[in-house]
């Protein structure tokens, strides 16, 4: 009996001490968005200073950032590039990861090892033939210039390959015995079948793309054509940096992602532990 | 026209293990043929090389009159049931059964109608909503074999469809698929690894082993006159007793040896009895005799505890087979050696 108390102390003391570790990660990863929320609405002459709360809100900043840079527009620049790049990113993947396992042709095991290789490439190596290249096609200054490069992604490829890898291949079969076209089985048959792998990774590869900076700060220049990442850059110089105002527009730049999260949570945090990053 | 045609069919896979090797064969418009044999001796692959679903080395698939060879399976209006059914498992029943009609592109009325006709020969009525998931093997098993049948197609192609049943279920479904037969009367091609499966439910009957026909025939015909050892000992349950003599072996089946002798079986084994099993309507006695492990299927004696037994059988239920282990002629004077060789306890 009174070992039986022990180990039960000793089990409370362990829920213990792992919900202090989980409180403390908390406390880190909510700490610079408390952070930022506040000193949006701090004054100029507050900014630097260490309390925890303003001594009084003020819109200001918020008021000063929108009159300096066209959120709105940004934000649909930025709706759009991260919705066409998932969407095309998840197209190609599908597409590729299907006759990588559907069909046994020559050079495909070469294919497939050369997915995995680009994705080994950081884009300091890519980036300076893409951007000639890009430039010489016209696309300098153009939201579409972001996209293009990133149209397909290897890690989008090989996080499906395995999902169409392990798919049934008899009910292939019985779909091609049932007059399905190529076309037909993977639309009505593999997508409907694994919609939740895709779902998660689509929402993955959004997320991705939305919080890209380095591609489009050197492919757009013009402010009309800026996603929300680059407008951030234009409250920052070598001279001054408005931190106010900055904050605020970043607080506006990560609220439709904010909004999006709350709605998706489940499926987010799903998409994330399925595919093992953070 | 239905009937399927093979002619000389080779399949090797990586082009260094051969699975076929030239089979021709010919499949009667509206048969029950059973392509049967172990594990291993390319049956499956000749299904599948038939449904298209494998491509052949060298021959020719030719339904009704038509060469399929290089048709993809799509083109081939067959139906096949798959060993682990293979239902869309996204689609309720009535999705699952309506899909290749759909593919046929049948207006929306004759596919109801049909559909209600098909759920009422497989028994499935109530169950058009459901999910695959939501079903038990049996019930699942019954959606395959209604997506086929509402396709009406040349010929149905079934692969081991009972293997995952239990034994009860597979008993039922057994007479089941071959009332099926008769009320369809259109071709059949079963590929099971199970003899008693074949011998109940066709009309004939290929025997493969290692990528090659050993024989076909009617059931009947398979299992009274085996044309090799390897026949003899794969059909029947239990298979037949078989015993060395000089150049050849002798088969008997279980339940030509019995208990007391008769003027048509005078010649007689003795051995001691290792195992009895009591399977009620009969009883399979194990006796160890000089010349091999003999099983006896007799009627059952529950209270019988002897230790030895002595059997006895005839001249006309011996099998000879040669060393190559393909079926001879009883020769008189072989047959009187061996008779004389098993009559000394007489």
């Amino acid at each position: 009996m009174a070992e039986l108390t022990i180990s039960k102390r000793q089990i409370h003391w362990q829920n213990g001490l792992k919900h202090l570790l989980l409180i403390l990660l908390c406390v880190f990863a909510i700490f610079p968005i408390y952070w930022m929320v506040i000193s949006s609405f701090k004054g100029q002459t507050e900014i630097f200073n260490n309390s925890l709360l303003p001594s009084s809100f003020s819109a200001d900043n918020y008021a000063y950032a929108l009159e300096q840079v066209d959120i709105l527009g940004m934000t649909v620049n930025t709706f759009f590039m991260a919705i066409s790049q998932a969407v095309l990113q998840l197209a190609t993947a599908i597409m590729a990861a299907y006759a990588l396992t559907r069909w046994k042709f020559p050079g495909s095991r070469v294919i497939y090892t050369l997915f995995a290789l680009t994705w080994l490439v950081p884009i300091q190596a890519t980036m300076i033939p893409n951007y000639t290249t890009l430039v010489n096609m016209g696309f300098r200054d153009s939201i579409v210039g972001v996209i293009i490069p990133n149209m397909a992604s290897a890690f989008a490829i090989l996080s499906l390959y395995p999902a169409f890898k392990s798919f049934p291949k008899a009910l292939i079969e019985a779909g091609m015995m049932d007059k399905m076209s190529a076309p037909g089985v993977l639309f009505k048959l593999i997508l409907p079948n694994i919609k939740s792998s895709v779902v998660s990774l689509g929402i993955l590869l959004f997320i991705n793309s939305w919080n890209e900076y380095f591609w489009p700060a050197m492919i757009v220049s013009d402010q009309g054509q800026a996603t929300l990442q680059i407008g951030l850059r234009s409250f920052m110089s070598a001279e001054l940096t408005s931190w106010g105002p900055l904050m605020a527009a970043a607080v506006l730049a990560s609220l439709p992602i904010l909004i999006l999260y709350l709605l998706l949570q489940k499926q987010v945090i799903q998409s994330f532990v399925k595919w093992g990053i953070k | 026209m239905s009937r399927i045609v093979l002619e000389g069919i080779k399949k090797s896979f990586n082009k260094k293990t051969h699975v076929l090797h030239g089979i021709d064969l010919h499949v009667e418009d509206g048969s029950f043929t059973i392509l049967l044999g172990p594990s291993g001796c390319g049956k499956s692959t000749l299904l599948r090389i038939i449904a298209g679903l494998e491509r052949s080395d060298a021959g020719r698939v030719i339904i009704g009159d038509e060469d399929v060879t290089r048709l993809e399976p799509q083109e081939r209006d067959l139906a096949m049931v798959f060993q682990n059914y293979a239902l869309y498992p996204h689609m309720n029943v009535r999705k699952n059964i309506e899909y290749g009609l759909k593919a046929k592109k049948i207006p929306k009325e004759e596919r109801n109608r049909r559909i209600e006709s098909v759920v009422k020969l497989v028994q499935l009525e109530d169950q058009l909503e459901k999910l695959p998931a939501q079903m038990s093997g049996g019930q699942r098993q019954r959606v395959a074999l209604a997506r086929a049948i509402v396709k009406r197609p040349h010929a149905f192609l079934m692969d081991e469809p009972l293997s995952n049943l239990d034994a009860k279920l597979r008993t039922q479904m057994r007479v089941e698929i071959a009332a099926l037969h008769k009320h369809l009367g259109t071709t059949f091609l079963y590929v099971t690894h199970d003899q008693v499966e074949a011998m109940s439910m066709g009309t004939h009957i290929v025997l493969l082993n290692g990528g090659r026909i050993m024989q076909q025939g009617s059931p009947r015909e398979i299992y009274t006159n085996p044309q090799s050892l390897f026949v003899a000992q794969f059909i029947g349950s239990p298979p037949a007793n078989v015993l060395s003599f000089g150049d050849y072996s002798v088969a008997i089946r279980p339940e030509e040896l019995v208990f007391q002798p008769s003027p048509e079986k005078r010649m007689t084994l003795s051995g001691k009895v290792i195992a009895r099993e009591h399977l009620g309507g009969e009883t399979l006695y194990y006796l160890q005799t000089r010349y091999g492990r003999v099983t006896v299927k007799g009627e059952h004696f529950w209270d019988d505890t002897s230790e030895t037994a002595e059997v006895y059988f005839g001249e006309a239920d011996l099998m000879f087979f040669d060393r190559e282990g393909n079926r001879t002629q009883k020769r008189p004077d072989i047959l009187s050696a061996f008779a004389h060789e098993y009559s000394r306890a007489i």
